[in-house]
């Protein structure tokens, strides 16, 4: 044990004092990682979107005009998606606990590409199981895709004869907010930092 | 009397070449220390999970027209799917594969091997793998974004913070049994 710790100590030397040199050694080192840009799309100015009616979780019609006054975080997925549309969900939820007083100001909506088999009530489980005050919402297929061409979202089935899953939706994974007068503001691709979405998100309030 | 400028380039030279000597002794520490992981002989899994999205709170679930309900899907706090997430270290020796993993029946209708893709578009893409190489020495992640195990119809007793046991099989019918910590997606 003894000599691996020593081992794993020089090599610790070894990096750090590579690391230095390559600091040092200018245009011989690695290039000086530039400052980049936050992630995400805002869009100058806003795109006008067309308002929507689908069905929400608690099986009542919901209009994205009902939501008004508030900027609206989008995120289209379906509740059989195991890995994607959770990892969002639950940055989704860390963007609301950082937002604190002003999450009163923004809604956060998972519009399904699924709605054969998003029921209001499977959306009900799903969503809330991140905040309880997360809307899911669902409709007939032709509703959903039309309304994902407005924001410039892709989903398309996908079947395997291997897999046990039924099918399978390919989809746009990016998030979009409206802004509170309802016009598409800000994109950000899949697994932008929350703080990152928190920041831009906080701009837009200020702005309105 | 050198100029500056070639005492400059003197020295970047020589720090240079320590540094490859570094380096190079850095790698060789390095390989010796992998070289002594390698005596367990066998595939080591590490960190294995299952991410589930919790029962939902009770006033969450409100009574819903059943006729918007899909065609006979079992309704309840279970029928979501999972993922599960693990990474193996392939200590035996020789190159392994993945090529399949089961669950008991009273954790999930079944489980898959997945993998999850992010294109250019952002499009995100999820297929079923055959299987997984993971080479000799070598460690492969199942991780959120990548490779994972899909679990289907996960059942309602599947709790955070229980344990769930994952059963992977290798291509030479080597079975690995993996308890998965639960927990919520968060």
């Amino acid at each position: 044990m003894a000599k691996r710790s020593f081992i794993r100590r020089a090599a610790l030397l070894v990096v750090l004092l590579a690391s230095l040199l390559a600091a040092c050694g200018g245009s011989d080192g690695p290039a000086e990682p530039t400052a980049t840009p936050l992630p995400g799309t805002v869009l100058d100015p806003p795109k006008e979107v067309a308002d929507f009616t689908l069905t929400r979780h608690t099986g009542q019609p919901m209009s994205l005009s009902d939501l008004r006054g508030k900027a609206v975080m989008l995120f289209f997925g379906y509740t059989y998606c195991p890995d994607v549309c959770p990892t969002t969900l639950a940055e989704f939820k860390r963007v609301k606990q950082q937002l604190g007083a002003d999450a009163d100001r923004v809604a956060f909506v998972f519009v399904s590409v699924d709605g054969a088999r998003d029921t209001p009530e499977r959306l009900a489980q799903y969503v809330t199981a991140f905040d309880p005050g997360f809307i899911g919402l669902t409709g007939p297929e032709a509703d959903l895709r039309r309304i994902a061409q407005d924001y410039g979202v892709f989903f398309q089935r996908a079947t395997y004869d291997d897999a046990q899953t039924g099918y399978l939706v390919d989809h746009t994974a990016s998030s979009f907010v409206v802004d509170p007068e309802g016009r598409l503001a800000i994109v950000f691709p899949y697994q932008t930092d929350p703080a990152v979405m928190v920041q831009r998100v906080r701009a837009l309030l200020k702005r309105g | 009397m050198t100029s500056p400028r070639r005492s400059g380039v003197a020295i970047a030279l020589s720090l240079l070449i320590l540094l490859a000597i570094l380096v190079a002794v850095s790698a060789l520490l390095l390989s010796d220390d992998d070289a002594d992981d390698e005596t367990a002989g066998e595939v080591v899994a590490i960190g294995a999970w299952v991410r589930v999205v919790p029962a939902a709170g009770e006033g969450a679930l409100t009574p819903v027209a059943t006729e918007s309900m899909g065609e006979g899907m079992a309704m309840g706090s279970g029928g979501m799917t999972a993922g599960a997430f693990i990474t193996l270290r392939n200590a035996t020796g020789a190159d392994v594969r993945l090529v399949g993993v089961s669950v008991p029946s009273s954790v999930a209708r079944a489980a898959e091997l997945h993998e999850t893709t992010v294109d250019e578009n952002q499009v995100m893409r999820m297929r079923p793998v055959q299987g997984i190489d993971i080479p000799r020495g070598q460690e492969v992640q199942l991780a959120s974004g990548g490779l994972h195990i899909m679990l289907l119809d996960v059942q309602p007793g599947v709790a955070v913070g229980t344990t769930v046991e994952l059963t992977l099989t290798f291509a030479d019918g080597a079975t690995l049994v993996v308890p998965a910590d639960v927990r919520e997606a968060s």
